[in-house]
């Protein structure tokens, strides 16, 4: 896996506000990566309505489709490809704010990420680090990524940056697989990230190295880094710990695929020993595909079906994170 | 540190230790539905040797636990006096170190459990530990490999409630954060269950002192986990109520175990760790049965002790040690197995597990 350069750990390990340190009204800005590995499993339907959803709660809500190689979050709303879009950050210094385009719904906009230049979907390292530093400057309560398919870096970047990195996947063993990958792979990056920033990478490298291919749990590279530097292990393991993805189960059509979200979290925790949030599945509805056809969005075009009142439960469960935590963290 | 080393059963199910019968079912269902081999939910999650071990020790703690007779002497193994427990004054008595080897006037265990009436039928190494052997749980067969179990099974669509299912999640396995790292562990609420030191250091612990037959937990203590330098392999060994029938014959000869110490060496339940007859196992050694038996001796440990430490069940061990490739389950399984055993007997895991295998093969190709 590649390095990335200590600037970018930085940027990414930076302490974003949290709610209760930012002024009082408005809640407070949230990052939402949607990802999921595999193509084709309904990111961009669930972003795009999870979107709808928290802007009907009365959210402030910012779209962004960084799906930089294959952008349509535009036409799962229904609306025109925005003049401006992400590529114009990186090439014409364009601020990301002013490609905010309104969606025809409420308290929602979008900000495009079609990059048509040949090169712009596999952004540099420098490309990357503005579009991730001038994101956070958006001002918006929710912002809502929809993340491309696979496991490239920028994705990664993404899903990590987010307050709340929501995996989406089919209760099938290819969406399963593509699932997990893109997991570990953003677990690692994360561990490698932190470690680098902490001055203890050699130590994890080490630590990692030593089973050969196999990647270790967390809780071994920690307890192994701690041997060694027992305050690096801490803070180590309280990022590691706030990787805590919340997952959402798209397509279910039996009841056994209403059990897949509850297992998933299960055998995360049992394996990596990390918690995962379960937001709820989305019931497999002709509906979708429909209104996807129809270039409509769900909720509002289809908005009593039983897809669109699971999507809107999902935002519930996504808000609700957000109200006054438990002590601890 | 993996799956198999979860302090308890109960652990392994992610249940408090004090839940009803009911509740077990409802845990070992869920545990069914999320890691049986139907189970989209682990797919390509982790590999098939881990997902194995995590599947034995399901089934282990199906076995025992939901039979209360052999959950009631579990509890007590594990230093845990349960609600239903009838012998919870015994207890004090127990708190009595017992020199590491001493047979006969302790032997209370007939007493304690029908099942012991088989004690009589055991064998004479056995006998060695009888006190223990009234207490600890015994692991008479390995019916009902998980994976296979969940296999045949309807799985039952509501697999109980949701909310149980984190239960002593605080105490969980593999990646137990708390665990991990212990300035964290030390600064948190009292575990129930404290992780089990690293295999090596709790050994060496744990052969320091004679080994108190029963309880090792504190006496006055809540007595729901293992004290934290013992762990969870200290715990008393073996009863084999039932003991599975050794095979008379001697296994076949090991192949490349020209210089390892022939005599046998006494099979004593308690033997310290330091007792270790010299063992030269060449680096190039093929693990066979009878090799990893002399490993085993040599150690002064029973099988029965093996089973207890490494959650192997028993028959599974016997058969590995007797050659008996038709009877061992699964490759995928039996790789966990013998990985688990090689870390036990300190031996190379990749090396035991690669020749051992290479013979199993060999001898089915064979078509014994």
């Amino acid at each position: 896996m590649k390095r990335y350069g200590l600037n970018n750990v930085v940027e990414l390990t930076r302490p974003r506000p949290r709610p209760d340190e930012l002024p009082a009204g408005r809640r407070a800005r949230r990052i939402v990566a949607v990802g999921g590995g595999k193509g084709g499993i309904g990111k961009s339907l669930v972003s795009a309505n999870l979107g709808i959803a928290l802007a009907r709660s009365g959210y402030r809500v910012t779209l962004v489709d960084v799906d930089l190689g294959g952008a349509n979050l535009h036409t799962c709303l229904g609306i025109n490809q925005p003049q401006g879009t992400l590529s114009d950050v990186v090439t014409k210094g364009t601020r990301i704010e002013s490609l905010a385009a309104p969606t025809g719904i409420e308290n929602l906009s979008l900000v495009s990420g079609a990059m048509d230049a040949l090169d712009a979907a596999n952004p540099r390292a420098q490309a990357r680090s503005r579009l991730v530093e001038q994101l956070q400057t958006l001002d918006a309560d929710y912002l809502v990524l929809d993340l491309g398919a696979g496991t490239s870096l920028h994705t990664i970047d993404f899903f990590l940056l987010a307050d709340h990195g929501v995996l989406v996947l089919l209760p099938e063993p290819t969406s399963v697989e593509n699932a997990y990958r893109f997991l570990k792979a953003a677990l690692f990056r994360r561990l490698q990230q932190t470690a680098q920033a902490l001055g203890v990478a050699q130590l994890a490298e080490a630590a990692l190295g030593s089973q050969g291919s196999a990647m270790r749990t967390p809780g071994e590279v920690v307890r192994s880094v701690a041997e060694s530097n027992p305050e690096a292990a801490a803070q180590l393991e309280r990022s590691l710990r706030d990787f805590r993805v919340k997952l959402v189960v798209n397509q279910v059509r039996s009841p056994a695929d209403q059990s897949v979200g509850r297992a998933v979290v299960a055998a995360w925790k049992k394996f990596f020993g990390l918690d995962m949030d379960y937001l709820g599945a989305i019931a497999y509805d002709d509906s979708a595909w429909q209104t996807v056809r129809k270039r409509r969005p769900l909720l509002v075009d289809a908005g009593g079906s039983a897809a669109a009142s699971n999507v809107t439960a999902v935002a519930e469960a996504l808000v609700a994170l957000d109200r006054p935590r438990s002590a601890g963290r | 540190m993996t799956v198999t080393e979860a302090p308890t059963l109960y652990d392994v199910l992610e249940v408090d230790p004090a839940s009803s019968i009911d509740e077990l079912r409802a845990a070992v269902d869920r545990a069914r539905e999320t890691f049986g081999t139907d189970s989209v939910a682990v797919y390509a999650l982790v590999d098939e040797e881990q997902l194995g071990e995590l599947r034995a020790r399901l089934d282990e703690a199906a076995e025992v636990l939901l039979d209360p007779a052999r959950r009631a002497s579990y509890d007590r193994s594990i230093g845990r006096i349960g609600p239903a427990t009838l012998w919870a004054e015994d207890d004090d008595e127990d708190e009595a170190p017992l020199p590491p080897v001493e047979p006969g006037p302790h032997a209370r265990g007939a007493t304690l459990d029908a099942e012991d009436e088989a004690d009589e039928l055991d064998d004479v190494d056995e006998e060695e530990a009888p006190r223990q052997q009234a207490l600890a749980l015994d692991v008479p067969d390995a019916r009902g490999n998980f994976g296979r179990t969940a296999e045949r099974e309807a799985v039952a669509p509501d697999a109980g409630d949701e909310d149980g299912r984190r239960g002593r999640s605080g105490a969980l396995l593999s990646g137990d954060w708390a665990a991990a790292v212990p300035g964290e562990l030390a600064a948190r609420a009292p575990d129930p269950a404290p992780r089990p030191a690293p295999v090596e250091r709790k050994d060496l612990e744990e052969d320091k002192a004679p080994r108190p037959a029963v309880a090792e937990a504190d006496p006055g203590s809540e007595r729901t986990g293992l004290p934290p330098s013992l762990g969870l392999k200290a715990r008393p060994s073996p009863p084999a109520t039932v003991p599975e029938p050794v095979a008379p014959e001697p296994p076949p000869p090991a192949r490349a175990s020209s210089n390892v110490v022939p005599e046998r060496p006494p099979e004593h339940a308690t033997r310290p760790r330091e007792s270790r007859q010299r063992l030269d196992i060449a680096a190039d050694a093929e693990f066979n049965g009878e090799l990893l038996r002399r490993v085993r001796e040599s150690y002064g440990l029973s099988l029965q002790q093996v089973a207890e430490r490494t959650r192997i069940t028993r028959i599974h061990l016997e058969n590995v040690e007797a050659d008996r490739y038709d009877k061992l389950p699964a490759t995928v399984y039996l790789r966990g197995i013998l990985v688990n055993l090689a870390r036990e007997l300190r031996l190379d895991p990749a090396r035991v597990s690669k020749t051992y295998l290479l013979a199993a093969q060999r001898a089915h190709a064979r078509g014994s």
